[in-house]
Formats: C-alpha cells, structure tokens, sequence
C-alpha cells in the first residue's frame, strides 16, 4: 500500500467512526426524522466512496455506493428509516472496515466477491420498486457514455466557459490547482484568464491560502461538459466549478479580437466573464466591441453566482483568517517529542548540578531560567500525548449494542466523564481489559429480561462507565446492575481448582479477589461471547503492565463494580530518592504514607512476622538490605517508608532518605521482566541510575518469600 | 564460479576464545563502564547502564561461562545487541575484547559441534567457524535471549 492509500485508509476510518457516532444517535431517534442525521450520514458514505475510487478501493466503492444508495432514498423521503436498516448499516460498516482491510483495495478471492455480491444484494433489497439509483458505476458508466455519443453526434463544435472558484482551503491538501486547469485546456483550443485581486499584499500574503480564481475559455470539437466535470472529480468538494454553454462559432479557435478585447479587459478589471458578454458573438460579431457591463440575467442560479462573486470582487478585498483548530500528527513522532524532552529533563538537572558545584552567578541565571522553559516545554509536551477517554469508548457503544443483539439481552452503556484525559500508551494498554470486563457484565453479569423484571429490576440492565481524577491518578468505574457476584461460588469455584485451601478463611473482598487468580473461569459453559480462556488474570496483568491497580466489589443482585486506578502518565513520576546499602532507589510518592525514624519504634517478633508497632498498630516491614543484599539495616539511623497497598500499611526500612524528585521514568526492557519489583530506571542528575520500586510487586514478592518459608519450617 | 552467499559477523575474545555474533544484529560497541547493579537478578546479569537514554541490561559473558572474574582487562567492552529488533529487546555483553568483523561462507561453517565450554551457553554456542587457524565459536543471539530471561 502507498502512502496515499495508507492515509486515505486512516481518512476513511475516521468516517468510519464518524458514521457509527451518526447511526447510534439515528438508532436512538429512529421515530423522528432528522434532515442534517441523514445528510451526515450520507455525506460521510460519499467521502468513502469518493475517495475510495480516487485510491483504486473498487470494491469498496462499489460496495459504498449502493450502501449510500439507502440513505439517498431516505433523505429523499423514498425510504422509511426501520430497525431492519440500522441493523444492516452496522453490519456494512463492518464490512466496510473489512474491506479497508484488505491492502490494496480489491477483491480476488472468487468466495470474497460473491460475498459482496451477495452482501449487495442484501442491501439493494430494501430499494423500493422502480429505484434508479441502484445502477452500478459500470452501468452508469456506459449510460453516460452512451448519452454522450449521442449528444456529439448531434452537437459538433462547442464553446464552453469554465468558472472556477476554489475553496481558500484547496491547498492545504496539497491539490495543484494549476494541473486541474492545465489538464482542462488539453480538451481542445482554450483562453485561461487568472483573477487574481483576492491576493494579500505582499506582507499580508498566506502561501496556504488559496486566493486565486480561474476562467477557463474553451473551445472543444463535440460536446464536453462530462470531460470538463470528470477533472474536478477529486476538488468538486473544495471548488466551486461553474460550466457554460457558449454560443457556437469559432471565436476561440481563432483567437477573435473581440474576444481578446474581452478577455483583456476581464483580466484587467479582475471582473469574471459572464454568458452575456458573449453575446455579441452569437450576432457574429454585428457590433463593435462593447464596454461589458454586467447585464441582468437570471436565467440560471449559477448565473447569479458568478454575478455575486463579480460583485464581491468590486467591494473592499476581505482577509479571511484561515484557522486550523486541529491537527493531526502521527504518534510516533509525538512518541519522539516525549522521549527528547525526558532527555532534556535529565540533562536540565544536570545543568542545575553543575551551575551550583561552580558557583557562576551568570550560570546560575541560565540554568534557573533554561529550567522554567523545560519545565514548561515538559508539561506541553506530556500534553500533546493525552486524549480523551470519548473517544476510545464509541468501540464499546458498538460492543454493547452486539452483546444485546447476541444475548437477546436489553442492554444500554452510559458513560460518565468521557473528557477525562489519559496518556494515550494507557489508552491503548486500556482496551483489551475494558473489553473483557464490559463482555463479563453483558454476558454474566446483566440478567435476561424476564428475570429482572421477576427481581422488580428495569428489563433493561445498565453498564455504566464513569471516568475522574483522584489525585494523581484516573480511577475508572465499570460497574453494572446485574446478579452481581456470589462469594461462596467463588470461593468453592477456586477450591475446585485448586487455588485456596478449603479450610482457608477468606473475607469477602479476598474471595472476590480470587477471580483475579489465573486459572479462575466463574462462566459455568463457555459461551461466544466471554470465556475464550483469557480471564480476569490477564486483565489485572494487563492494567498492572501500566501501573495500574484493579478491584473489585459485588453485591449479590445489585451487580458488580471494577475499580480501575492509573497512573496519569507512564513517564514521569514524582519520586522519593533513598539509599540502600550504597544503591540509589526511588519509592513513588503516590504510594508514601509518611517517612519515620526507625529508631522512634519498636521492633518486635509476633505471629505474622516481623512487625514494629506505630500508633498503637502492628505494621509489617520489609527490610530491603537483607531482602536484596542479605544484610542487616542499622536501626540507629535507619529509616521506614510506610507505604499503603489496598488498605494495609507496610514498612519499608531503607538507610537513608535523599529527598523529593520528579523522575523520567525509563523500562528496563524484557530481560528485566522477571524481577518485576523494580518497574524501570531513572537517571539522575550526575548521570547516575537509581532503581524505581514497585512497592506493591515488592510487597507480593515480600509474602511469597515468607510463604515459601513457612512452608518450609512446617515440612521441617 | 558460483557465487558464494556471505554472511558478515562480528567475533570478539574471551577467556582466550573466539566468539561472535552476527553483525546486522549489533547496534553498539561501547567501552566497559560501571552498570548499576539489579538487586535479585541472576549472577551473570551485571546491572543496567544507560545508553541515550535507553536502560540496557549487561550480562557478563565471562561468568556465563563458567570462567573466574578477571579485574584487569583494558579491552573490555559492552557488545549492545537487539535481539529482536526493538528497543526493549537490547542487551550489553561484557566481553574481554572485541577482534574484528569479518565475512564468512558457509563451508567454513560447521553446524551441530558440541562444545564443552558452558552448561549454561550449550544451547547458545551451537556452531562453529573455521577461519584460518582460528575456531570461532558462533553465538544464536536468540537462544542467549532465553538464557538472560530465564
């Protein structure tokens, strides 16, 4: 695939996603009629088409057009919007995505093509009786071919005047105006005149703006008007193309005075020639050459189009503000911003470092300053890399609408705070799990209809999506108002297999918790939709691989909640710089509770470990010394990071405390994975690494080793 | 005469033996620097050094060996190498001294030799090339990968 082709695909999937938005909201309005609904909808389709022919997307084209054929009809008030056609429209896009799949656009698979074909079919069948605009492009084709011929046959030699007007905008997709009237002037003997009075003065000028108006005099050797529209095929939206019929006669071929005197005068006065000035010639050239004033004529709106164009010319030139409210850059090149400005973060504190160790006040100066413009420049740059959640959801709308269709279920999917804005790597890494979970609510969660109806519930069961800040992170709500979820099947589910002891006593968050366990499956028969094999395990690895956390809550008939909380970005981190037997490691701050002296508490052995006693609780520490490096912390000056994972605190004896940072945080790469306690590097100011620490793998990986041990002393 | 396909590798020394890998797969060459140490990474895995700003784990390749640490090498060198292609599957080896890059065709090329110098490389040293007087061991990038991660 070229690179046109590539971008008109990516084009084509943003009308894609435009038409789904279009057909939910004319789904939820089915009943009343909405003019501009239907005219998006078709204007969209025809952009697809359009553009599709443009790329060598036949099929595609084909299949847009009788797909757009629907619409055409009902905005025509020939066909009544039904379910039937909703359902059919959601299905063709589908199809139409499919196709867009497909590399370069055409079908060769024989059963692929009869599947179009058949598709068609399906579609043309909703056509009323008598329809003519179901014709396909060959036949059209060779229709307009025909009433062509016929037409030059019977017309001989004729003159046309070709008005164009593009849109200010024509450039800015980089359409060469002058090809289009360069390839005009090759259908026969041709006078072009330029109008170029809109153009800004020299220090005004816009080079992207597109200001200059055409008149194109041609004279062609049989009827052309199809030649002339077909080179504006591809700007016909950007431009306003105006064609006239002149009078006959060989005043261009041979380059009339008169017509020159027209022509000349024309460009002069910038006034665009209109069919009335030609009239002199239609009398062969009875009188001497007239002053053109514009003569009344309305014979034609278009007519009056060029007049007013004509007239606007004579008013005072108008600069028109071309603004651009959006812009679209690929992500990888934002990918590369980030990283250069992590780059120059590190490089900044380095900076800071050195001005102070040299004590130049102009140095210092610098560095102060050059530190507010990275600071901004960092905090633009992380920007520019956040989207809004909306937009990732309309996939879902579409999942839940399926489900419904799928399980015969009534189900609806709100969203609350879809403006919220995440780092688009989280946004990516979120789909997947998002997925899986709005599948289980649909397909275990939310009832049949008859059955909420018999539990005084709504028939219709809500998925609700609710999207806020909590701090310095995004907490994402899926909850839904189905049968929620059963601790004792839980509980004996996981007994079952083998995940807990069937003594174990368990709250009932633990035991809701053991959904997460990998091998835990709760669906009793695995159905089409949900229970493919991947579990609630992979989801909670998934929002853990960005540095997410998941809960879980449920209530037995009230429904379940998935409580998702990010970070807000991956990169950047504030920090807690410590040090442990000579080795930089940084806690995040989000994590911290409150730093203590190790010497202000008791330490004391008791039945679940090593604990020190803090405000009258019992609280586990971790020493990392001899956790990482089989050694003994100094207590005398050692410190404890309490940190909070769920709602237990635990300690964290480190030697020492070095301060607060805001951190670049860098992955370690794949042969890092396995020791899944240190989540990434960072570098510091003097160039040196210091270790990021997941507290909360740290703390699992803590409970294993103590585990692991138990176990061994109870063999022993 | 028939044209020979040849293939370009990079051999280096250590433990007063040839090794090599193959050179598209080498992104770097850098000199022997202090990687900061990984807390509960196996014993070969001598820490992450930061190269541009990527994070890049170095393995020593003299203890994947099997051979004692030696203090004075002045031709140390980190070999970064992208196993797969991406910037997360870069790994640094530390090796002795880096010899030369030099092609190869395939008869002086002999697949399958058992080499009894590693346990832990058997799987990764599964070749041999025979270049002049010199044995050279050849280094399957991909099998080492699964060493480290392991």
């Amino acid at each position: 695939m070229d690179q046109f082709q590539q971008k008109f695909v990516e084009e084509a999937l943003d009308n894609v996603e435009q038409l789904e938005e279009n057909l939910f909201e004319l789904e939820g309005n089915m009943d009343s009629y909405d003019p501009e609904l239907i005219q998006r909808i078709f204007r969209s389709m025809h952009t697809i088409k359009g553009s599709g022919m443009m790329f060598g997307f036949d099929d595609l084209s084909r299949f847009t057009h009788n797909f757009e054929t629907i619409y055409d009809l009902v905005r025509n008030d020939k066909l009544k919007v039904t379910k039937e056609i909703v359902d059919l429209s959601f299905e063709s896009l589908d199809y139409i995505k499919k196709l867009l799949d497909i590399g370069e656009g055409k079908l060769t698979n024989p059963d692929d093509i009869a599947q179009l074909n058949e598709f068609i079919a399906r579609i043309t069948k909703h056509f009323p009786e008598g329809t003519t605009l179901t014709k396909g492009k060959a036949e059209r084709e060779a229709e307009e071919k025909a009433k062509r011929e016929a037409e030059a046959a019977a017309g001989g030699p004729k003159n046309y005047l070709v008005t164009i007007e593009p849109m200010e905008s024509l450039l800015e997709n980089g359409t060469n105006p002058l090809y289009t009237v360069d390839d005009l002037t090759t259908l026969g003997e041709w006078k072009t005149i330029a109008f170029t009075d809109k153009v800004e003065p020299f220090g005004e000028f816009k080079p992207l703006a597109m200001r200059v108006n055409w008149q194109v005099l041609l004279h062609t050797e049989q009827d052309a008007v199809n030649d002339i529209k077909d080179n504006f095929i591809f700007i016909e939206d950007e431009c306003k193309v105006d064609i006239v019929n002149l009078p006959a006669g060989d005043y261009i071929k041979n380059n009339d005075s008169a017509l020159d005197a027209l022509v000349k005068s024309a460009s002069e006065n910038n006034k665009p020639l209109t069919e009335a000035d030609f009239e002199q010639f239609k009398q062969a050239a009875k009188a001497p050459v007239e002053e053109n004033k514009p003569t009344v004529d309305s014979s034609s709106s278009n007519q009056t189009e060029v007049k007013k164009a004509a007239n606007n010319n004579n008013a005072a030139p108008k600069v028109q503000e071309a603004k651009i409210a959006t812009m679209r850059v690929a992500s990888s090149k934002i990918d590369e911003l980030v990283n250069a400005v992590s780059e120059l973060v590190t490089m900044q504190a380095q900076l800071n470092l050195l001005s102070e160790k040299q004590g130049i006040p102009a140095l210092q100066a610098i560095a102060e300053q050059m530190e507010k413009t990275t600071r901004t420049l960092r905090e633009n740059a992380f920007s520019l890399s956040l989207i809004p959640l909306g937009g990732e959801l309309v996939r879902f709308q579409r999942l839940v609408r399926d489900l419904s269709n799928n399980l015969h279920k009534q189900l609806e999917f709100v969203v609350e705070g879809g403006e919220i804005e995440l780092d688009k790597n989280i946004i990516e890494h979120l789909t997947d799990p998002l997925m899986h979970m709005i599948r289980n609510s649909g397909d275990h969660g939310i009832e049949m209809p008859e059955e909420r109806i018999a539990k005084g519930k709504d028939p219709k069961g809500t998925i609700l999506l609710k999207a806020f800040y909590s701090g310095s992170s995004v907490i994402i709500q899926l909850s839904d108002d189905g049968k929620g979820m059963d601790p004792s099947k839980i509980f004996n589910k996981a007994v079952e297999k083998g995940l807990v002891d069937p003594g174990t006593n368990l709250t009932k968050k633990e035991t809701l918790n053991l959904i997460f366990a990998s091998g835990f499956s709760t669906a009793e028969k695995v159905s089409d939709v949900s229970g493919r094999g991947v579990g609630m395990d992979v989801v909670k690895s998934k929002i853990a691989e960005i540095r997410g956390e998941v809960s879980i809550d449920s209530e037995i008939d009230k429904g379940t909640t998935f409580t998702l909380d990010l970070p807000l970005t991956l990169s950047i981190i504030d920090g807690l710089l410590t040090k442990v037997n000579g080795e930089q490691f940084i806690f995040p701050l989000s994590n911290i509770d409150r730093v203590i002296s190790a010497k202000e508490v008791e330490f004391s052995q008791s039945g679940v470990g090593n604990v020190f006693v803090y405000n009258g609780q019992q609280v586990p520490y971790i020493q990392l010394n001899s956790m990482f490096y089989s050694k003994e912390s100094d207590f005398a000056t050692a410190k404890i990071i309490m940190v909070h994972t769920g709602e237990k605190s635990v300690g964290i004896v480190v030697d020492q405390i070095i301060g607060e940072y805001q951190i670049v945080v860098k992955p370690l790469g794949r042969f890092m994975r396995r020791i899944d306690m240190i989540s990434g590097a960072s570098v510091m100011g003097d160039g040196s690494l210091s270790l990021i620490v997941d507290t909360t793998r740290l703390i699992n990986y803590y409970n294993q080793l103590r585990y692991r041990k138990d176990t061994k002393e109870k063999e022993a | 005469m028939e044209e020979k396909e040849m293939t370009s590798v990079t051999s280096f020394k250590v433990g007063g033996e040839y090794f090599c890998f193959e050179t598209f797969k080498i992104r770097h060459i850098l000199e022997m620097t202090d990687p900061t140490h990984v807390p509960l990474s196996k014993d070969f895995v001598l820490g992450v050094i930061n190269n541009h700003g990527n994070m890049i784990p170095v393995v020593d390749f003299r203890k994947m060996l099997g051979l004692p640490t030696e203090e004075n090498l002045p031709e140390a060198s980190i070999i970064v190498v992208s196993v797969d292609g991406t910037n997360e599957g870069y790994l640094g080896v530390k090796v002795d001294e880096v010899d030369e890059v030099f092609d190869y065709s395939e008869d002086q090329y002999t697949s399958g030799v058992v080499i009894q110098v590693s346990r832990l490389l058997q799987k990764a040293l599964s070749a041999t090339l025979h270049i002049g007087d010199k044995f050279i061991y050849m280094v399957s990038l991909d099998e080492l990968a699964k060493v480290v991660e392991e």
